[in-house]
């Protein structure tokens, strides 16, 4: 007998465990079932607004980018380069590639000479783009092909912007 | 005076029941058995059958559903500890063996839920959820390559010709695991020796 209840009172303990918490968070939330299983109003409006961060509303084209004139001097070209981030969060800027191209002479490909660069949100950086170049300088020289890679949050972005 | 060895001297119990129930009041506490990350922040996850987190762009989500959930899971192993204590530490009263039986096996059945639901949310991720996001970027195509259980892979996402966005995705099953898996052969353990103690039933003649 005491064996059988002992049995029973077991079963029924495993039974109110698994359907107890149903009954807790929809009690909870008014029987609401969308409140008890997705997360807060607040939880996804701070996710929103930290995604919000990272679009840029007109598109990420090269206005952020301020580049100055090449100087070609012992066959390197350099070129100095300030960004602006359009981005409300700290970015980090892994490689940055361009090709250097005017009137006359030869087209140069510039790569960024700093290993990486820290950009804090919506602010500013400025760091080097150097290439080995040989000829006769081209006049008006302008970089096109931009191929830019970030880092934001430990992801990859890799973008290629053709300018001018 | 013949000496008698040690462990007859000891007394009667389901040892292996009584060190299982211990660390299963215990293992509800330790933390994780299992995390990944996504880059270093863009998403985190750590979960373990009585408890989780899940963060995005270190925002914090959370379920009640989900929540209360775990939490009777929490109280599920601590009962099914206390009830397996006190049945190893009287493994021949009549109520040993179902106290036993109610405890001996949770933890190895939580194990083996947490690592079906993590194949099959692999699964999903790399074999579905592909098809069904490729569709929503125009000119996009989506690489999906999440860890079976452990280990480390990259996916990408291209959209278009100009733009791909590549994460590095870390998972790993933590020290935790493995207590809960020696928690499992115990439980497993207690509930195989605890037959000894139970006396095999005679059958009866029927005249």
């Amino acid at each position: 007998m005491g064996e059988r209840v002992l049995g029973w009172s077991l079963k029924l303990l495993g039974i109110a465990l698994f359907i107890g918490p149903f009954i807790a968070a929809f009690a909870a939330h008014d029987w609401d079932l969308q409140a008890a299983v997705i997360p807060s109003q607040e939880e996804m409006d701070e996710v929103n607004e930290r995604l919000s961060g990272l679009v840029v509303e007109e598109g990420f084209s090269e206005d952020p980018f301020t580049l100055g004139t090449p100087i070609f001097s012992n066959n390197t070209v350099r070129v100095t380069v300030e960004f602006t981030s359009p981005l409300k969060i700290p970015i980090k800027i892994t490689d940055l590639s361009a090709s250097i191209s005017g009137q006359g002479g030869q087209g140069a490909q510039v790569q960024m000479e700093e290993a990486e660069v820290d950009v804090p949100a919506n602010g500013t950086a400025n760091f080097t783009l150097v290439g080995p170049y040989s000829g006769t300088p081209p006049t008006n020289p302008e970089p096109t092909d931009v191929n830019i890679t970030f880092e934001l949050y430990g992801v990859t972005l890799q973008v290629q912007m053709e300018v001018g | 005076m013949k000496k008698i060895p040690l462990w007859m001297r000891l007394p009667l119990m389901n040892w292996f029941g009584l060190v299982a129930g211990a660390l299963m009041l215990l293992l509800p506490f330790l933390g994780p058995w299992w995390s990944a990350t996504v880059g270093t922040g863009a998403m985190d996850l750590a979960l373990s059958p009585f408890d989780y987190r899940v963060s995005l762009l270190e925002q914090p989500i959370t379920s009640t559903l989900i929540g209360y959930f775990l939490l009777a899971a929490k109280l599920s192993v601590m009962i099914g500890g206390a009830l397996m204590i006190a049945g190893s530490v009287g493994p021949k009263r009549w109520w040993g063996r179902r106290l036993v039986r109610f405890g001996a096996m949770r933890v190895f059945w939580m194990i083996i839920g947490l690592i079906a639901l993590l194949l099959v949310g692999a699964l999903f991720l790399n074999s579905i959820f592909p098809s069904l996001i490729s569709g929503m970027v125009e000119g996009g195509s989506m690489q999906v390559n999440v860890p079976y259980v452990e280990g480390a892979t990259t996916s990408s996402i291209q959209v278009g010709d100009a733009a791909t966005v590549t994460a590095p995705i870390t998972a790993s099953l933590t020290e935790i695991f493995w207590v809960a898996v020696l928690v499992a052969v115990l439980g497993v353990a207690a509930r195989i020796y605890h037959r000894r103690f139970v006396k095999p039933v005679k059958p009866v003649k029927l005249k």
